[in-house]
């Protein structure tokens, strides 16, 4: 037989072989493995799909700063406009026209 | 492994949330797709395998149009992943069968002296012509593997292979050709 025809032959031989490879019994477990994991996807798809800032700043926790921020801006307008005014906002009044004293609070509070 | 109008109504059920209908589809198209799979990975991949072209299966439910038969759709799933299965371990340089058993070995021997050692059902049947195949096999690039493996051992047409590997017919042919020559190639280095 010569080299070429050898080849052939074990060629054929191996076809034969791939055709008769044997397969494992499939147990009950697999057939739950891949539903449990099936499952686990459908659940996953379902979810909504949060942004990451909507996971970081969930709603009713910034809700709750919206609100104690609000309250502590009209708590200082209310306390600013209601001052009658120190000698600096005087100042700046007279020198500044600046009747509020925002440009007196800026120089002292920079 | 020809779809019905049974497999539609399943796949619309599962697609409108019954994820429990999809069991039907499993248990009918398990031993088809084993099938294909047992023939492409090794031995102890194939339960693994299996599993994951019927997880991909659902995932991409979606994208099934009806247009075929679900076995068809599916059979192609199970062909990608298995190629998948040899690209992932192609690149992680995982090669089972670097060499050949020493009752391989031998049972070669014995072949190459045999003047009239042929093809015979016994010899199919032999676990060592098994690691032989493996171990050409694994010689080869996934794709080369995958292309030799769907045209000359599980005789699917050019075109047939082409849908199932995304690529076209022309390259499907040549690259049949050559991996084919390559393999003979392998085949011819055992005789010395």
């Amino acid at each position: 037989m010569k080299k070429k025809e050898k080849v052939e032959s074990l060629e054929k031989l191996l076809v034969a072989a791939y055709r008769n490879q044997p397969r494992p019994e499939i147990s009950p477990d697999w057939y739950q493995g891949v539903m449990r994991k099936i499952k686990r996807i459908s659940r996953q798809a379902r979810q909504p799909r949060l942004s990451f800032f909507e996971r970081v700043f969930p709603e009713p926790l910034l809700f709750k700063f919206a609100g104690v921020s609000g309250a502590c801006a009209l708590a200082m307008m209310v306390f600013f406009l209601s001052s009658q005014g120190g000698i600096n906002q005087e100042f700046s009044r007279l020198f500044l026209n600046d009747p509020l004293g925002t440009v007196a609070l800026a120089f002292l509070a920079p | 492994m020809k779809g019905t109008d049974e497999d539609v109504m399943v796949v619309e059920r599962v697609l409108e949330g019954d994820t429990n209908s999809f069991e039907i589809l499993l248990r009918k198209y398990q031993d088809n797709v084993a099938g294909i799979v047992a023939a492409k990975v090794p031995f102890q991949s194939i339960p693994e395998v299996t599993h994951d072209v019927f997880v991909r299966a659902y995932k991409s439910l979606a994208g099934y149009g009806c247009r075929e038969p679900f076995g068809h759709w599916l059979r192609t799933i199970a062909v990608r992943t298995c190629h998948d299965f040899w690209r992932v371990r192609y690149r992680n340089h995982e090669t089972p069968i670097s060499t050949l058993s020493e009752g391989t070995r031998n049972w070669l021997e014995n072949y190459q002296a045999n003047e009239s050692a042929g093809f015979s059902r016994d010899n199919a049947d032999r676990l060592e012509v098994r690691e032989l195949l493996e171990w050409a096999l694994d010689k080869l690039t996934p794709e080369d593997r995958m292309i030799i493996l769907l045209v000359y051992f599980d005789g699917y047409s050019v075109r047939e292979t082409a849908g199932f590997l995304d690529l076209s017919t022309a390259n499907v042919k040549v690259r049949a050709f050559r991996a084919r020559k390559k393999l003979r190639k392998i085949l011819g280095s055992l005789f010395p």
